[in-house]
């Protein structure tokens, strides 16, 4: 191997090192002197007059110079009233120019004041959001740097609104049509029996919502149905399931997911096992953070299922039993 | 006109917020119900109070009385019937008392099929769509709020991009009027001016109600390196990311009545497994190279 190639394989390997080193150990940059911008927030897209004011380490003479230089982004004019006096002790003592994305001032006379007063310089900029610096530098060896943050000090302006909008409609299992009853048919003492039917939201809503439901008490066939009791098939304990031959009625929840990809979150205890369902006041069973437009019919992705399920024993009472349900749907505020 | 959106039946808009209220003014309101099916509907009323778990609304029966708009509620009618395929506006007011506490005052009015339970004698089911309501009376109201945190799920991801770095923003709400929240999350590795990916705090004007803890999530989704623009491809060197970045939060919001930004900074690496082997490897390829060439030059010498 030639030397050159020696020297250039050295080369190339101490730069990849340190290259990795730069990536991963990179540190902000310190300024040297204390830079202050006013005001250091302005609105989107709006020409606004700033001033960069510092103190400089000794009074500048004519000839000195300072150059205030902005990131790529922002639109820099002189202010509509140029600097003129940048120590502001009441005599003129120079003047601004721009160019591009440097704003320089020349001192044509002396300063007097920059110990007490600094040096302050009027501008005008305008960016898209973001965050913008400034650096600067002078003649006397100052440098500095400062932050513009271009953000929604302004709203912005609506030109069309578009309503937020829910629908809601409880479907059949396979998503083909509207129903309001789910049928457990007769219990017996050697299965579970179930039935299903689908929540189905569609909304343009862009925080998404919240389903709740509520019961008229339990799964009874007289009374109340407040307090388990020889009248209800008895609600079964959390954590559990239902299973053939032991009295038990619960549901078990599936939330599915929703056309836009938005988070779809089962609230606890519906995202487990099967779960009591006798709150007689609304409790949240799911909650999705974006929109979903499920398709008309056969959507058996974005829709929630609900499945019923039931068991008797043999004690049991026979009889018509009947729980009435009902969903809320919310959008998410 | 109301949205063709989905089946059965639909509301809109579905939140209402009111501008701050004055003591003594009536409000009023309104809302579509719009009948999406081929049968006629009919459509009864009602009311709950609201409560959030963590930007979760929670529906109750009867909520804390101070933030409850139930009596200041008057709604235009019990029940509609909407024909197939039409709808109706519902409208209501608010009436605030010439004396009242100043603080948030919440509510949701929900549209709910009439189902007759009697004629069922097994599972009945029904569904209902809410309208929320948020307002309030400003004037001397507590509106403060804190800033409880700011961090990232992964201080490292070994895995980017196919696992994601999500920060969280969480905010208590000290005050007795709903929080709103604004500003900006940046992040970048240099300098604040060299910004990687920037996003808005609360685009969708998302409220913390009084005495809720609310977190907010953001997923940092750089620019993608390679982009079609124009007719041509487009490399964007802010998509390539690797080493140790800075996510800055500056949030607007109320602190003892005073809207104030509060700031928060974290650092966070991103340090994808297979860049790191891959320079590994590159490493131990050029390191093989120089010394396979040393020993062919040794070997030379020896023979000369």
């Amino acid at each position: 191997m030639s030397k050159s190639k020696k020297i250039f394989f050295s080369i190339f390997s101490i730069l990849a090192a340190s290259s990795i080193v730069a990536a991963l150990f990179t540190k902000i940059q310190a300024a040297g002197v204390n830079v202050t911008l006013t005001p250091n927030e302005i609105p989107a897209g709006t020409p606004t007059t700033v001033t960069v004011h510092f103190v400089s380490s000794a009074e500048y003479s004519a000839g000195d110079y300072v150059k205030i230089t902005w990131d790529t982004g922002v639109t820099l004019n002189d202010a509509a009233t140029p600097t003129t006096d940048a120590d502001q002790d009441g005599t003129n003592d120079g003047s601004s120019s721009v160019s591009g994305q440097t704003y320089q001032y020349n001192f044509s006379a002396a300063t007097t004041q920059v110990s007490t007063n600094g040096v302050s310089f009027d501008m005008q900029v305008s960016a898209n959001t973001g965050i913008y610096s400034a650096s600067m530098i002078d003649s006397q060896g100052n440098y500095g740097a400062v932050l513009l943050y271009v953000d929604d000090a302004n709203d912005v302006y609506v030109t069309a609104i578009v309503q937020p909008t829910l629908s809601f409609v409880i479907r059949t299992a396979d998503d083909t049509a509207n129903t309001n009853t789910c049928d457990l048919g007769v219990l017996d003492t050697s299965s579970v029996k179930t039935c299903s039917y689908r929540l189905k939201v569609s909304t343009n809503a862009a925080n998404g919502y919240t389903i709740s439901v509520k019961t008229d008490g339990d799964l009874r066939k007289a009374g109340t149905g407040d307090v388990p009791d020889a009248d209800d098939i008895d609600p079964i304990a959390e954590d559990t399931v239902v299973t053939a031959g032991t009295e038990g009625y619960g549901i078990a929840f599936d939330g599915g997911s929703v056309t836009s990809g938005a988070t779809v979150t089962e609230v606890p205890d519906f995202d487990d096992d099967d779960t009591p369902l006798v709150n007689t006041s609304p409790v949240d069973l799911l909650t999705v953070n974006g929109t979903n437009n499920p398709a008309a019919s056969g959507d058996t992705t974005n829709t929630s299922l609900v499945t019923h399920r039931a068991a008797a024993d043999a004690d049991t009472q026979t009889g018509e039993y009947h729980q009435f349900v009902t969903y809320y749907v919310v959008a998410n505020f | 006109m109301a949205s063709q959106i989905g089946e059965g039946f639909v509301v809109t808009p579905v939140i209402k917020k009111f501008e701050l209220f004055q003591p003594g003014k009536t409000y009023r309101g309104e809302f579509i119900v719009r009948n999406n099916t081929n049968k006629k509907l009919e459509i009864q009323f009602e009311y709950f109070d609201v409560d959030q778990q963590n930007g979760i609304p929670v529906l109750l029966e009867k909520g804390p009385i101070e933030f409850s708009i139930r009596k200041w509620l008057k709604l235009c009618c019990r029940t509609i019937t909407l024909e197939p395929n039409s709808e109706k506006k519902v409208s209501y007011t608010i009436q605030v008392p010439s004396s009242v506490y100043p603080g948030g005052k919440y509510g949701v009015i929900i549209a709910k099929l009439i189902n007759n339970k009697k004629e069922f004698n097994a599972l009945a089911l029904n569904q209902g769509i809410g309208h929320v309501i948020i307002g309030g009376v400003g004037i001397d109201a507590k509106r403060t709020s804190e800033l409880l945190s700011f961090t990232v799920n992964k201080k490292i991801n070994w895995c980017w991009p196919f696992k994601d770095t999500e920060f969280y923003l969480t905010l208590k709400n000290n005050g007795n009027i709903h929080e709103e929240i604004s500003g900006y999350l940046y992040v970048y590795k240099k300098s604040p001016s060299d910004t990687v990916f920037l996003t808005h705090l609360n685009k969708d004007k998302t409220v913390i109600l009084p005495n809720v803890k609310r977190t907010y999530a953001y997923v940092f989704k750089p620019k993608k390196i390679l982009s079609f623009e124009d007719g041509r491809f487009v490399i964007n060197p802010k998509g390539i990311v690797f080493g140790k970045y800075f996510a800055l939060v500056r949030v607007k919001h109320f602190v003892n009545n005073k809207y104030v930004t509060d700031e928060r900074i974290l650092s966070f690496w991103i340090l994808p497994w297979y860049v790191i082997f891959i320079i590994l490897v590159l490493l131990y390829v050029i390191y093989k190279k120089i010394n396979g060439l040393r020993n062919k030059n040794k070997n030379k010498r020896k023979k000369v």
